[in-house]
């Protein structure tokens, strides 16, 4: 499994210090070592400056796009800009140099890039240059990125979970495993609440609709509370909104489950 | 970030805080060539408050050094954290800098 998140960002130098937050965050969530972190946080701080600065020619003239993805053991950073080509063979890798004479200072960042990460490689598509950058890390592993589930025991037998994010096709089959696992644990009272779901697609759909039948199956149920904007319109376009009974608070979804 | 310039008999102190990124780097390069016009060629910039340097800054640093040493002085460093002198090491320079662990040590060294 691998988990994603994405970052789309004007290329100004401005936003060099969102851009390593929004390194940091995935880092740690991804169980970096703070080492390992801050070695991506800066490969990207100077990729995105090169983009900046070489591709874009100066601030605010086009967009970055930055992913951090995550697979056991690797932690791999993308960046995309619509810029012009930057050909890194322009820069030779510099030896520790013995002379000030030898330093060329264009070639530190480029050079930084590629001592802190484990793989570095550029590739220049029509449109568009996409730079992909490695970290292997032992402890990187999936799962907590984009989507944070809190489950708690509300009232005995009343389980209520709330998933925090983005339901997307990455991030569903986590809903999917603690559902299950609470379902094989004989719970078949179950309220989900919706109030910090930016996104559901129909991945996660699927997921909320399995866990239905199997607790109705047992004589239980499973209610869904505070939906609202864009996720509340995709179950009324589905017609969920007759499958699931929807509350507009957690008191009343709770009760329901009496 | 924050530069903080001391000017001493024989040397100057400059003492930087914070961020050196792409942002702030400018800011510490006018800060180090302001010196260097003004005949000031031998600098240590105290680095113990730095928490963060990019290539931008290590080039400011670079250039400074370079026109220090034309003018027969030196750029030296003190008290980098593990974390910066890791990245200098890195970025290959540790050759090219004297690095000292405490301010007395590299104001000490002229």
């Amino acid at each position: 499994m691998i988990d994603e998140r994405k970052l789309r960002i004007r290329g100004n130098f401005a936003n060099i210090p969102l851009i390593i937050d929004f390194v940091a965050e995935a880092a740690q969530e991804a169980g970096l070592s703070d080492n390992e972190s801050y070695h991506c946080q800066m490969a990207a701080d100077e990729a995105c400056t090169n983009v900046i600065e070489h591709a874009y020619g100066g601030d605010d003239r086009g967009d970055i796009e930055l992913t951090c993805a995550v697979s056991p053991g690797r932690f791999v950073i993308t960046i995309v800009d619509e810029g012009i080509p930057f050909d890194p063979e322009g820069i030779p890798e510099p030896d520790i140099p013995e002379s000030l004479d030898k330093v060329k200072p264009g070639g530190i960042g480029l050079h930084l890039m590629r001592k802190l990460m484990d793989e570095v490689r550029f590739e220049f598509l029509p449109g568009k240059n996409v730079l992909t950058m490695v970290k292997n890390a032992n402890n990187a592993r999936p799962g907590a990125q984009g989507l944070q589930i809190l489950v708690n025991e509300e009232r005995p037998g009343v389980w209520l979970v709330t998933p925090l994010g983005r339901l997307d096709s990455n991030a569903s089959p986590r809903l999917e495993e603690t559902l299950q696992r609470l379902l094989s644990e004989g719970v078949t009272r179950l309220a989900v609440d919706f109030h910090g779901v930016t996104y559901i697609s129909s991945r996660g759909l699927k997921t909320l609709v399995s866990a239905w039948r199997a607790v109705r199956g047992k004589g239980g149920d499973l209610v869904l509370a505070r939906l609202s904007g864009n996720v509340a319109s995709v179950f009324d376009l589905v017609g969920f909104d007759q499958v699931f009974e929807m509350f507009d608070t957690l008191p009343d979804a709770l009760d329901a489950l009496r | 970030m924050d530069v903080k310039v001391t000017e001493m008999n024989r040397v100057d102190l400059i003492v930087v805080n914070g961020r050196v990124d792409t942002n702030t780097a400018r800011e510490f390069g006018e800060t180090l060539n302001e010196q260097i016009d003004r005949g000031r060629n031998r600098l240590v910039v105290d680095m113990a408050g730095v928490e963060y340097i990019s290539s931008a800054g290590l080039r400011e640093l670079v250039s400074a050094l370079k026109r220090t040493k034309q003018d027969g002085g030196d750029l030296r460093l003190a008290a980098p954290s593990d974390r910066v002198k890791e990245v200098l090491e890195l970025a290959g320079l540790t050759t090219l800098f004297e690095v000292f662990d405490t301010q007395v040590a590299a104001v000490g060294s002229f």
